[in-house]
């Protein structure tokens, strides 16, 4: 079946945002053993799940990306791949190459794990992340842990009933800062 | 000048206990490596400052173990440590810090009594749970370095450690435990 990725960029106390969904504390001089490590993760990924808040900034800030000077291989990767919008509010994908799961999250989400093909990723945003920790969805966490603390923010913990148990796979380090930790799910 | 370092337990969302000040998950994924790397730590410390709820906490602990000489080597070596080293105690309401040995309490404000503390000869202060002392002392600036035993658990709603803090870190290391357990450390940057 197809693996469920999840990759993240967390503050150390854990938040994925500030309290309003500022995002300047996030690194962003990646070094280039970082870059070619964020490739490994995304080259088996053959489908992109996102929330629709998410989906609204993601989708056109990729398309117009690879349109321009800026784009690269992984610009093309970020458009060309398939995508699934999670929503309750539309009812008609707006965007291209985009098709909207719109029932139990669970069911659509075993529904394209059963389907062939590669590894799925979730960018997030938080409330759909949320749901997916919730519901023990994901197979691979890939947490991002940049080098600051803000205090208060949006969390991808939010609803848990009480505490999640993980498994670390593996712990890296990279010279910009950033520290990856890879988790599977553990015993409940 | 003396390091101020802060050796805690975390879990991956930043807290330092449960909702109810749970600290369950500690134990179940202690390991002889961490217990290593835990004693090696306090080696190069000679203070322990301590808040009143942890001091309480280890007192009767610790004071216990200084009179038992027959667990495995490293531990009798890090009780001897803990007892040995000097502790200071920050509390309103304590009178007087009694029970262990080598304890007083703080005699001056937080601030005050670390930054003496800091330009005095000696070895790093490290300072253990006490989640209110580490808050005073992470809003004063005062802490060097954070050393996070990062635990492989979520817990909702529990007590964050970096409450209201907002701050640039430096990442210095890192070391992983066989249990899953990665102690991260950092150093403290003062946003300018």
């Amino acid at each position: 079946m197809r693996k469920i990725k999840f990759q993240m960029q967390v503050t150390l106390d854990g938040y994925v945002a500030g309290p309003n969904g500022e995002m300047d504390w996030m690194t962003w001089n990646w070094d280039d053993e970082l870059k070619h490590y964020v490739g490994g993760i995304t080259e088996p990924v053959d489908l992109i799940i996102l929330g629709r808040v998410l989906a609204e900034g993601f989708i056109p800030v990729w398309k117009e990306r690879l349109g321009s000077g800026d784009a690269d291989e992984f610009s093309a990767k970020m458009v060309d791949t398939p995508k699934v919008v999670f929503t309750k509010t539309l009812t008609e994908s707006p965007w291209e190459n985009t098709t909207l799961a719109t029932g139990d999250i669970t069911e659509e989400v075993n529904k394209l794990k059963a389907q062939p093909g590669g590894d799925i990723i979730v960018y997030g945003g938080a409330r759909l992340a949320s749901a997916m920790i919730k519901h023990n969805l994901i197979d691979e966490y890939h947490i991002f842990i940049n080098p600051v603390v803000i205090g208060a923010g949006l969390t991808i913990y939010k609803d848990l009933h009480e505490r999640i148990n993980l498994k670390l796979a593996e712990a890296r380090a990279f010279a910009c800062g950033i520290n990856v930790l890879v988790y599977n799910p553990g015993q409940k | 000048m003396r390091k101020v370092i802060v050796s805690m337990n975390v879990t991956l969302n930043g807290c330092m206990a449960g909702p109810n000040g749970e600290l369950d998950w500690h134990y179940t994924r202690w390991g002889d490596d961490m217990a290593r790397a835990t004693s090696m730590q306090l080696g190069q410390a000679d203070t322990i400052l301590l808040g009143r709820v942890t001091y309480q906490a280890m007192a009767g602990y610790w004071a216990v173990k200084a009179r038992d000489q027959s667990g495995p080597r490293e531990d009798v070596d890090f009780a001897d440590m803990m007892n040995s080293y000097t502790k200071i105690v920050f509390s309103k309401t304590l009178v007087k810090a009694g029970g262990w040995q080598n304890t007083r309490l703080a005699k001056r404000n937080i601030a005050r009594e670390v930054m003496e503390l800091k330009h005095s000869p000696g070895r790093d202060i490290i300072i253990y749970g006490s989640g209110k002392l580490v808050a005073a002392l992470s809003k004063l600036g005062l802490v060097d370095e954070y050393r996070l035993w990062v635990h492989p658990l979520v817990i909702n709603k529990g007590r964050p450690l970096f409450k209201g803090l907002s701050a640039d870190l430096k990442f210095i290391g890192k070391t992983t435990f066989n249990s899953g357990v990665v102690l991260m450390s950092y150093r403290y940057t003062p946003n300018v």
